[in-house]
């Protein structure tokens, strides 16, 4: 689903175009899919395969919309799929939430996280998947709850609501953090 | 500041880094997809281009027009600027020259699919004696096509590198030949079309002082849509034509028209843009570049069926 709320801008992109993308969205879509997915084996995953489709949906031509929207709403997108296929309802936590991974990984290893971002995405894991998402959507995407609402096909005071109760567990959860 | 600003913070600085390796691999499959697509796409464009001349049943005579003029479409502005006796000099002077090299720089737009638009660059070599050759390269200086105008074989042959093929047209048994105004001679007898250009007054280009002239729907293009056949269906067009003051040549050419769904356009409403300059009259260049260079693994797609 190509979100409408972006504003459209219509242009072919070179391979230039792609790459550069590439190299000012990969961190923080890697940030994104790991506070979503709480995985980060699986957050590399989600976001090579977006990084493949947007190359082929480049070559191919397609209109895209504001790429960074499409970028993040293509995260949301798999990320979803993640949950389907680890049959997760929508009210469960994520189990692999609780172990916090560790930074010596395997040469295939792409991201390199920082204590802070883990501890984050641990506290993320502990909030239903529709609040962690509203909650992922407004600090990466920086979209108001109307935006917001927009993707998520809900009102707009179903997504305040999510949002209200996601940042007070947030805010308990790591109650000695973000006072640092 | 309150909760929700405290965890956006917590969140932004948060970091996370990615190791190089795996970056180049990701862009090196990421590039290989990208190209993969752009091929499939050039591919599919140039059949449905051909799919659509066949369902239209050109003729041959028309066929080899439609190519001819689409390719000339750069070059008869001159017929629209230079019929006044203010240009007869420079008509005159440019009969000196065998041959010209210019650069062209030429923006294509999908009038009724907003933001659909082509850009390339195009070095175009002409010779008196031999025809021309114009090379069009995409934005990342990628060769995508080269189409030859052959005076000696009397054949169209365009290569469309990407997809790695190439067809050929001919031109034997038609009513047409190349005619000179593929070349800087022909050029001036295509002048004899009348005009009223329009003086521009005069600018400095690259150092030099041109003085220019306007022609807005000039006869000459009028009379290329009627040799098409209505095949070429060229709509409201302007160009302008720059002229060293010193040297009496033309040193830029900015055009600008519109095309109406036409072969040419794979059935597109389109609007172009050019701007022609680096104008290097009797440039001196390698013959040998009229020698049609097609790569052994570049497939032939059957033209004969619209020859027919």
């Amino acid at each position: 689903m190509v979100v409408k709320i972006f504003k459209i801008n219509n242009r072919k992109l070179s391979f230039k175009d792609v790459e550069d993308t590439y190299l000012s969205q990969k961190n923080s879509l890697l940030k994104f899919a790991y506070v979503l997915v709480g995985n980060i084996d699986n957050a590399e995953d989600i976001v090579q395969e977006v990084f493949l489709g947007f190359a082929r949906a480049a070559g191919k031509k397609e209109k895209l919309s504001n790429i960074k929207g499409y970028l993040i709403t293509a995260v949301l997108n798999k990320a979803r799929n993640y949950y389907r296929d680890n049959k997760k309802s929508s009210n469960e936590t994520l189990d692999c939430a609780d172990e916090i991974p560790a930074n010596n990984k395997s040469p295939e290893q792409w991201a390199i996280l920082s204590e802070q971002l883990q501890l984050l995405s641990k506290a993320m894991g502990e909030l239903p998947i529709e609040q962690r998402e509203v909650v992922s959507l407004y600090m990466e995407g920086s979209l108001t709850f109307k935006q917001i609402a927009q993707i998520k096909e809900v009102s707009t005071s179903t997504v305040q609501g999510r949002f209200r109760y996601g940042i007070e567990k947030l805010q308990n959860l790591l109650a000695n953090e973000v006072t640092k | 500041m309150n909760r929700q600003e405290n965890i956006k913070k917590m969140y932004e600085q948060a970091k996370l880094n990615t190791i190089n390796a795996k970056d180049k691999a990701v862009l090196k499959q990421m590039k290989e997809i990208y190209l993969e697509e752009s091929k499939a796409e050039i591919k599919t464009t140039e059949l449905s281009l051909w799919s659509n001349i066949m369902k239209n049943r050109i003729t041959k005579f028309a066929t080899a027009a439609i190519i001819f003029a689409g390719i000339l479409i750069g070059m008869n502005y001159f017929g629209g600027a230079m019929s006044s006796v203010a240009l007869a000099d420079v008509a005159e002077k440019i009969k000196q020259f065998d041959s010209l090299i210019q650069e062209e720089h030429r923006i294509v737009t999908n009038i009724r699919q907003d933001g659909q638009k082509w850009e390339m660059d195009v070095k175009k070599y002409i010779s008196t004696k031999y025809g021309s050759v114009e090379q069009q390269y995409d934005q990342q200086g990628n060769i995508m096509t080269t189409v030859y105008l052959l005076k000696n074989t009397q054949e169209i042959i365009t290569v469309i590198h990407p997809a790695k093929q190439y067809f050929t047209i001919s031109l034997k048994n038609t009513n047409l030949e190349l005619p000179d105004f593929v070349n800087p001679k022909g050029i001036v007898e295509f002048i004899v079309l009348e005009q009223n250009p329009v003086k521009l007054g005069t600018k400095e280009i690259d150092g030099k002082k041109a003085e220019g002239f306007e022609a807005v729907n000039p006869k000459a293009m009028t009379e290329l849509a009627k040799l098409s056949n209505g095949m070429l269906p060229i709509g409201d067009n302007k160009w302008k034509l720059w002229v060293d003051v010193k040297t009496e040549l033309p040193i830029k050419i900015e055009a600008e028209y519109t095309m109406t769904e036409g072969p040419m356009t794979n059935f597109m409403a389109v609007n172009v843009v050019s701007e022609t300059k680096n104008l290097e009259w009797g440039a001196k260049f390698d013959d040998s570049i009229f020698n049609p260079d097609i790569p052994d693994d570049y497939k032939p797609i059957d033209s004969s069926a619209f020859m027919r």
